[in-house]
């Protein structure tokens, strides 16, 4: 064997190794998710599957658990908030790239250190401030803190991303006869669309997990996102059921790896490509 | 189309950086002006406060008779094609030339009319369809020049268009730009640190540097009377010799003494340098063009005082001609003008001039016929043509008897019309 072909076989290993320690607990998950109560202290579980037991799990999370009203929430909340998030991050993070005024430089990085504080040191003057407007318990309750966690992000990966599109193109298409505004709609938004879909994405998967303020914010079930219900699972009156856990866990991801899936199909690099030179 | 006024135009950036200073220029209607200079002497920033990219902090710009400063670019009525041409990478070939056409709200018809039109010109009709990242350099090129040609707008500006194309279609494109220019009589300033651009496309050429106004000329007068030495050394390619010479007056004219030889300067080019008689006695720069040098075995009979003799250090033979580096025994002229020139052309140069100088011994190059034999290593006698030496003040670096405002007048609209 060359040394080369060893050194592909190690890779290889390697990356099986890697992609097994992420696949694993997924995998481990998925089998939970299909076992009886009795059977999922098994050690190793066995690879027996029984069809009733599997549709006796998920039928008792999609109706007993209330699973579409929770799947209805995070969408909503999730969509939302991001959604606007873009809309005032991507022109704020445009006005970053191009634009000279007071303080812009300090600003920029200002913003990105907003982001490192941790949704819990926030969380309770976030809950109280929500409360005092009268906001608790609802859709915007969540928006609103949503909104501005993402943002700073939004903000910044989009200035990176401007920042690579060459300034000429703004100042040909001013010379072509439009204003900044138009420039940012009608020229760079197309060019810009990896960087929005990365921008989304990482705001998606953030909301979409998010618990904590959550948890403060959300009394009723019927405004519970599904972090928040995969949660409410584990109470003291009910015995733990890790299968119907499991298949909750399970119907969590699903949503979340679909978008993201769809997503990375268009977050191609190199759409620049023949602008210069 | 119209024409562009620059009155006292200045430019400092917002970190104190001073681009331009007192710029005075008119560029006639119709006119090819190119800018010229080495990089960073203020000739983009110029351009671009034309094109209202760039704010203009002190004076006038107007295009027609109407002032620009402070108009948005989209109501100035200019077209520019960018350095690195600034595509629309989304958009096919079509679309990019149309862009500007549609932003206007111009008809549908005309506008496929016009793209196609321009597209013809360019010979771009079979590309159309293309997106930008499919075409090779040189069609980039022309679909940036489309996108401005369809405009048919007031003023065209060009900030360095060839520079990043390989020798060749720079040459082709070259020459395809300024037919196109004199096709639609379009105003158009030119922006360049080529020399050769400078000289082969312009009607004028105004040479810069440091944000200032060296020389506003037509290339053949810039290169013929060069208003300092910065102008002198930067037109010409090879640049031209300056060696320092010594000026004293000799039996009935004046004659410069340089490298142990005499050259008797012909009555006709003294009466032409009002003030050099005053230098006599002194040490001015001499300068001398390549072509200007020929090897005295190929000259023929050579009056007294026009040879000048040194040691043939290397050879470069170019199928045409024969380009002698020969080695003469007098100092270089190494002023601060020079230096600059040299240094935007390559840093080492200052040193090996530095060395020279140092040795006083100077490097010139002639541009010789083939005939001639010379031979690295040999020392040869070359003809001066004094006819068309150049004298330069050492102090001031201002060419003598070159009135130092030479700002000739805009290239008359007949021009156009012949």
């Amino acid at each position: 064997m060359t040394a080369h072909r060893f050194g592909r076989v190690l890779s290889y290993i390697v990356l099986i190794v890697i992609g097994l320690v992420g696949l694993l607990p997924f995998l481990y998950l998925l089998l939970l998710s299909t076992k009886s109560r009795l059977d999922i202290l098994e050690v190793p579980p066995s690879l027996d599957f029984d069809w009733a037991t599997i549709k006796a799990n998920y039928a008792e999370v999609i109706h007993e658990d209330g699973y579409f009203t929770f799947v209805k929430n995070s969408v909503i909340v999730t969509g939302v908030s991001t959604l606007i998030a873009l809309v005032l991050g991507v022109p704020a993070g445009y006005a970053f790239s191009r634009l000279r005024f007071r303080g812009s430089d300090t600003w920029g990085s200002t913003i990105l250190s907003f982001r490192f504080m941790p949704p819990v040191a926030v969380a309770i003057p976030i809950y109280l401030m929500i409360r005092y407007v009268g906001l608790r318990d609802g859709y915007p309750g969540l928006i609103l803190p949503y909104i501005a966690f993402t943002l700073p992000l939004v903000v910044w990966i989009m200035i990176g991303f401007f920042d690579e599109i060459p300034r000429e193109i703004d100042e040909a298409a001013m010379v072509d006869g439009l204003t900044r505004p138009f420039v940012l709609l009608k020229v760079l938004l197309p060019l810009a669309r990896p960087g929005i879909l990365v921008a989304a994405t990482f705001g998606v998967i953030f909301i979409w997990n998010e618990f904590l303020v959550g948890l403060y914010v959300i009394n009723s079930q019927d405004h519970y996102t599904i972090p928040i219900a995969a949660s409410s699972l584990l109470t003291v009156e009910s015995p733990i059921d890790w299968n119907i856990a499991a298949a909750t866990g399970i119907f969590t991801v699903i949503p979340i790896l679909l978008f993201s899936i769809v997503v990375q199909r268009y977050i191609v690099r190199g759409i620049t490509a023949g602008a210069v030179r | 189309m119209a024409s562009v006024s620059f009155a006292g135009v200045g430019k400092v950036y917002r970190d104190g950086t001073r681009a331009l200073s007192d710029f005075d220029l008119d560029v006639a209607d119709g006119e090819f002006m190119v800018f010229v200079g080495p990089s960073g002497c203020g000739k983009t920033t110029a351009l671009r406060m034309v094109a209202g990219l760039e704010d203009i902090t002190e004076g006038e710009v107007r295009i027609g008779e109407r002032v620009v400063n402070g108009l948005h670019p989209r109501h100035r009525d200019i077209a520019m094609v960018f350095q690195n041409y600034a595509l629309y990478p989304h958009m096919s070939v079509y679309r990019n030339i149309a862009f500007a056409l549609k932003v206007r709200k111009t008809p549908p018809e005309e506008i496929k009319r016009r793209v196609e039109e321009a597209a013809r010109i360019l010979g771009l009709t079979t590309e159309l369809k293309r997106k930008p990242g499919q075409l090779s350099g040189g069609q980039r090129q022309r679909v940036a020049m489309g996108r401005a040609i369809v405009r048919h707008p007031q003023v065209f500006l060009m900030d360095e268009p060839l520079s990043n194309l390989d020798a060749k279609l720079r040459v082709q494109m070259r020459a395809e730009i300024a037919r196109i220019q004199r096709e639609l009589g379009a105003t158009t300033i030119y922006v360049t640190h080529d020399q050769v651009e400078a000289m082969t496309m312009g009607d004028r050429v105004a040479v810069l540097r440091k944000g200032q106004l060296q020389q506003v000329d037509s290339p053949q007068e810039v290169y013929d009377r060069p208003a300092n030495l910065f102008v002198a050394s930067f037109i010409g390619s090879p640049e031209m010799n300056l060696v320092e010479a010594r000026l004293e007056r000799g039996g009935d004219g004046l004659v410069c003494h340089v490298a142990g030889r005499e050259l008797r300067l012909p009555p006709e080019l003294v009466h032409a340098r009002p003030g050099l008689e005053a230098y006599a006695g002194g040490t001015i720069g001499l300068g001398i063009r390549p072509e200007q040098l020929e090897d005295a075995a190929l000259a023929g009979d050579a009056p007294a005082g026009s040879m000048l003799g040194g040691r043939v250090v290397t050879t470069e033979l170019l199928g045409s001609e024969l380009l002698a580096h020969v080695e003469l025994e007098a100092p270089p002229v190494l002023t601060q003008e020079v230096r600059e020139v040299l240094e935007d052309v390559d840093r080492s140069r200052v040193a090996d001039l530095e060395s020279e100088a140092r040795a006083r011994r100077t490097v010139v190059i002639g541009r010789f016929g083939i005939g001639s034999d010379a031979r690295a290593g040999e020392s040869i006698e070359m003809r001066v043509d004094a006819r068309r030496l150049h004298f330069f003040d050492l102090a001031s670096e201002a060419a003598i008897g070159v009135e130092r405002a030479a700002v000739a007048d805009p290239v008359p609209a007949a021009r156009l019309e012949a």
